[in-house]
């Protein structure tokens, strides 16, 4: 099956987030509401399971219901609580367990050449300052990119950091290769948007730096329709 | 609360289909295609999909290839006569789409590229099909689309396939910038000079499509045979300055919730940015309770839950229904005006939040 873009969700990551959490405090809680902020309740649930847990959060107690139902459709043995202390206890942990365990990619469906002086995009916020390719990638606000994302943040492609141009339409958006890197980028490659384990690739402090917000956003941002894998 | 999930989106398909109503006759005689990528726009593609259907949609937009499979897939086994279905058109192609699914399941195609007319056409040998294509060219987007440069290798690529069989020129679309009147002005004579150009080469077009919902509205030299209409038919209005009201449109999503607690004059409401709702301070927001309007509290929206001011003597208690956006009827604003407070549009919410939340279909019979 085709796929425009994926998120991956780094196990060893998220292992060694918890070891520090433990050190920290003896039970470290975890938010499976909102899908585990994205990251898949049943899986994070199972990894807790393994860890030795015995209790994760759902942060709003009208949700409790239907995750434990899912837990249970899984065969996850975890309890889940809501109560107010275990409910703020995992709101803090929550941000720095996720925000660098994911990465985020999609796949270059176009490269176009044109001239300097070309507007890009709905209003045509950014012109092509010199000749250059563009790189389109079948990623956009639908999947969780903030609109406003042109201008201000990055994708790792060809081993480059490269500008996001223009509006983010609802399906893609359109990355300024430069013609140096014309050559090196062919269709159907990944291009990074943001990840902790490849190399140059921006962060998502970057992003969240870029967007004006706060990285756990940028990641829990990212759609519930949008492929996961976790590695 | 404890009640089983107290936040719900609804989806109201008796809007839909009014909205669709209205379309149609202000774009006629142009034909509508309800366009349903990203999940019909939050609202459920298989539910939306199948009002439209019901509601005799000559074209549905999926944008992708697996999208349309699922809806011929579903179609077939409720055994809707393939006459009776709206045509499939999509045009955000991946390397590794199965075109041969694509082309024998009569989905339309919309290619910019002459190795996409190569693979397409390799394909419809394959199957023994006719593959119906649609030519992109680029007005003045940037995105995919054919440029001025490139547009005439396509064309006789494409004419090569149609003299040969294996190919039907089915359109030569295009998609407006929005830049500008001007601009636009400027793309559509560009666009229509290109077409006119590849008629010349040879191809042989059944249509023309070049309006999304903002210049279908609008300007009526722009609608030709065929408008492609998303936000619209969902009642979000996108001309700056109207409306969904002033159009005769009703927006079809809403979204409900229950207060969970009052203390001090601030309701709290469990709904938060995990949820799609946008951050950041969100001046102007409001919800509606009880009919009437309250403010949101202006930086008060977290992860799981934001804050409503209530004045003094408001009659508002933990377990009061909240209206948050929907088409105005419980005194909340629309999700445009959520938008024009996030510093968005309502597009980018619904499609957050729609398929974030559990979603409820009412109106679906008529």
């Amino acid at each position: 099956m085709a796929v425009l873009a994926r998120r991956i969700v780094h196990r060893s990551v998220l292992l060694q987030h918890w070891q520090r959490l433990q050190a920290d405090r003896s039970t470290p809680l975890l938010d499976l509401d909102a899908d585990a902020w994205g990251l898949g309740a049943v899986d994070v649930a199972s990894l807790l399971a393994e860890l030795g847990a015995r209790t994760a959060v759902v942060s709003r107690p009208d949700r409790v219901a239907a995750v434990a139902a899912d837990l249970t459709t899984h065969g996850v043995p975890l309890a889940l609580t809501a109560d107010e202390a275990s409910v703020a206890a995992a709101a803090t942990t929550m941000p720095a367990f996720l925000s660098d365990a994911v990465s985020l990619q999609a796949r270059v469906l176009r490269l176009k050449r044109v001239p300097a002086g070309t507007g890009v995009s709905y209003g045509h916020r950014y012109v092509t300052p010199a000749d250059t390719v563009l790189a389109l990638l079948g990623i956009g606000y639908a999947d969780g990119i903030d609109r406003a994302a042109g201008g201000h943040c990055e994708v790792l492609i060809a081993g480059q950091r490269r500008p996001i141009v223009g509006r983010v339409a609802m399906n893609v958006l359109v990355v300024d290769l430069g013609l140096a890197l014309a050559d090196e980028v062919s269709l159907g490659d990944w291009g990074t948007l943001f990840g902790p384990v490849e190399a140059g690739a921006p962060t998502v402090a970057d992003w969240a730096t870029g967007l004006g917000t706060q990285p756990a956003a940028v990641v829990t941002a990212l759609s519930p329709t949008l492929q996961r894998e976790w590695r | 609360m404890t009640e089983l999930h107290c936040s719900e989106l609804i989806v109201d398909h008796a809007a839909i289909r009014r909205n669709l109503a209205v379309l149609r006759d202000h774009v006629a005689p142009a034909e509508l295609m309800l366009v349903v990528k990203a999940d019909a726009y939050g609202h459920g593609l298989r539910e939306v999909a199948a009002t439209g259907l019901a509601a005799a949609v000559p074209w549905l937009g999926v944008l992708t290839v697996p999208n349309g499979l699922l809806l011929r897939s579903l179609w077939f086994s409720d055994e809707v006569p393939t006459t009776q279905q709206p045509r499939l058109f999509a045009w955000l192609l991946d390397p590794d789409d199965d075109l041969e699914h694509a082309v024998a399941g009569g989905i339309e195609l919309g290619v910019s590229t002459i190795e996409q007319i190569a693979r397409i056409r390799a394909a419809a040998s394959a199957v023994g099909r006719l593959a119906r294509v649609h030519l992109k060219f680029d007005s003045g987007l940037a995105r995919d689309g054919a440029t001025a440069a490139e547009w005439p290798e396509l064309v006789a690529a494409a004419v090569a396939g149609q003299d040969e069989g294996d190919l039907a020129l089915v359109a030569a679309w295009s998609h407006l910038a929005e830049a500008s009147e001007d601009e636009d002005a400027l793309a559509r004579k560009r666009y229509l000079d290109t077409v006119r150009a590849a008629e010349e080469a040879g191809a042989r077009f059944e249509l023309r499509h070049l309006a999304a919902s903002s210049a279908s509205w609008l300007r009526p030299d722009f609608r030709l045979d065929l408008v492609r209409i998303g936000a619209h038919a969902y009642g979000i209005p996108v001309p700056e300055g109207l409306t969904a009201r002033d159009m005769g449109l009703v927006p079809a999503l809403s979204l409900r919730s229950r207060v969970t607690e009052v203390r001090d004059g601030v309701a709290t409401v469990p709904l938060g940015w995990l949820d799609g709702l946008p951050a950041g301070r969100l001046d102007g927001a409001a919800v509606g309770i009880a009919g009437q309007r309250y403010p949101v509290r202006p930086g008060s929206m977290a992860a799981a839950e934001f804050q409503v001011d209530l004045p003094a003597g408001a009659r508002v208690a933990a377990g009061d229904e909240v209206w948050v956006f929907g088409a105005g009827i419980h005194g909340e604003p629309t999700v445009n005006e959520w938008a024009d407070a996030a510093g968005t549009i309502g597009e980018e919410l619904v499609c957050r939040i729609g398929v974030r939340l559990p979603r409820r279909h009412i109106g679906g019979d008529a």
